[in-house]
């Protein structure tokens, strides 16, 4: 009997991108990209959020959605498929974990799921990609 | 979560471009090459980065996947006849992603696009765009591209530093020079290094001598009507000489043009090619005069 197969275990969900959406990861990006479609405003104002940028476009209509700072943590932390997203989340904001809301990372998971730009594997559920 | 297609970078959404039309492309069985821009090595890439997707498509397959990118939304920006006197890309623009120049051939090896894709394609490595799988051509290829564009544009090749990392590595230069014939581009190629006098008297010859030196747009057309290796060929493109690109006008006006407007804007490029005409004429006479 495997510790996968023992009653009574939980489940670790996972998550990953979905299929045909598209991905653009900018981690050093600035909070607010200039109009013209630069990253850096003309004057120069902006500064770097921590967490950077995630794009993600659902092909092939879109729209392009735009997960910045804290999202965009929470994101990779979901997709990233090495082990507990709350460790990960807290790993990369440099917070303990206890500090870290576990019910929020659920909760934007399943904003993104219902999205349609990350699926939930686990619990029966097959693989995505 | 959404964003309007404004606020998102342009070099992001030339990345979606190349995504976008690499998984219609999948769909349809229509093989392309991923070029320039976030498509090549990053010892390649120019610094300010791409601000649309250049995407080299099958000869065979490019009306069919034009015809596909029209049904997901897509516009034709301009047309392969109504663009540059190559007549080799059409811009193709998504209200998301943004403008995809696609290619019919890459100048410089133009003279058997067919073949110079079945070559380009043989040499393909894997790459990845925006988490797609998206096929580029070999690192020599690459570079080729790289050179070819530049000798287009009229920028430097043998001073950018990008060239000149390759040229130093004897191995990778090698290569570079060894798909040169296979895809025909010896005298762009030739013409790139500084030794297009050793291609004259080629049909190509004049048409980078245009492009190298400067010249008008009438004197580029003409140019590229004699490296035309068809007496049809050469029909065609000077019939084309005068076309105005109502695609372009139409973008200009932000409606399209009434026909009074395309006939304006036919008339005054007429006027203007007579000009240029008539300068090169007296400027060929003067030489002459003792």
């Amino acid at each position: 009997m495997t510790g996968d197969s023992m009653p009574g275990a939980e489940v670790v969900p996972r998550w990953s991108r979905a299929v045909g959406v598209a991905v653009v990861d900018v981690p050093d990006a600035d909070e607010q990209p200039s109009e013209a479609g630069g990253e850096h405003p003309a004057d120069g104002s902006a500064v770097p959020e921590a967490g950077g940028v995630v794009y993600l476009a659902p092909l092939p209509d879109g729209p392009v959605a735009v997960l910045s700072g804290a999202s965009a943590v929470l994101y990779r932390a979901l997709v990233a498929g090495d082990g507990d997203p709350v460790a990960r989340v807290s790993r990369d904001l440099g917070v303990s974990p206890e500090d870290v809301d576990a019910e929020a990372i659920d909760d934007f998971a399943d904003e993104l799921v219902e999205a349609g730009l990350i699926v939930r594997h686990g619990a029966g559920q097959p693989g995505a990609l | 979560m959404s964003a309007a297609p404004d606020l998102v970078p342009r070099r992001v959404r030339a990345a979606f471009a190349h995504a976008a039309v690499q998984q219609a492309a999948t769909r349809i069985g229509v093989r392309v090459l991923h070029i320039k821009g976030v498509a090549v090595d990053d010892d390649l890439r120019s610094r300010g980065g791409a601000t649309d997707a250049d995407i080299l498509v099958d000869p065979e397959g490019v009306g069919l996947l034009l015809a596909e990118l029209t049904t997901l939304g897509w516009d034709r920006y301009s047309d392969f006849l109504t663009g540059s006197p190559f007549g080799h890309a059409a811009t193709m623009h998504h209200p998301h992603w943004g403008y995809a120049d696609l290619h019919r051939f890459f100048p410089g090896m133009h003279q058997d696009p067919q073949a110079t894709f079945e070559e380009l394609w043989a040499g393909r490595q894997q790459g990845e765009i925006a988490g797609f799988p998206c096929p580029v051509p070999s690192a020599a290829g690459q570079v080729l591209v790289l050179v070819l564009n530049n000798l287009r544009n009229r920028r430097a090749v043998l001073t950018d530093p990008r060239v000149a990392q390759v040229q130093a590595e004897p191995k990778a230069w090698a290569q570079v020079e060894a798909l040169v014939p296979r895809v025909h581009a010896d005298v762009a190629f030739g013409a790139a290094m500084g030794r297009l006098e050793e291609h004259r008297g080629t049909r190509e010859y004049w048409m980078w001598k245009v492009t190298t030196e400067g010249g008008s747009r009438s004197a580029e057309w003409l140019a590229r009507v004699r490296a035309e290796p068809t007496l049809r060929g050469r029909a065609g493109l000077l019939l084309r000489v005068p076309l105005v690109n109502t695609e372009v006008l139409e973008h200009q006006l932000g409606r399209p043009p009434t026909r009074a407007e395309v006939g304006r804007e036919f008339v005054h490029r007429g006027r203007q090619g007579a000009r240029e005409l008539r300068s090169a004429l007296a400027r060929r006479w003067r030489r002459r005069a003792p």
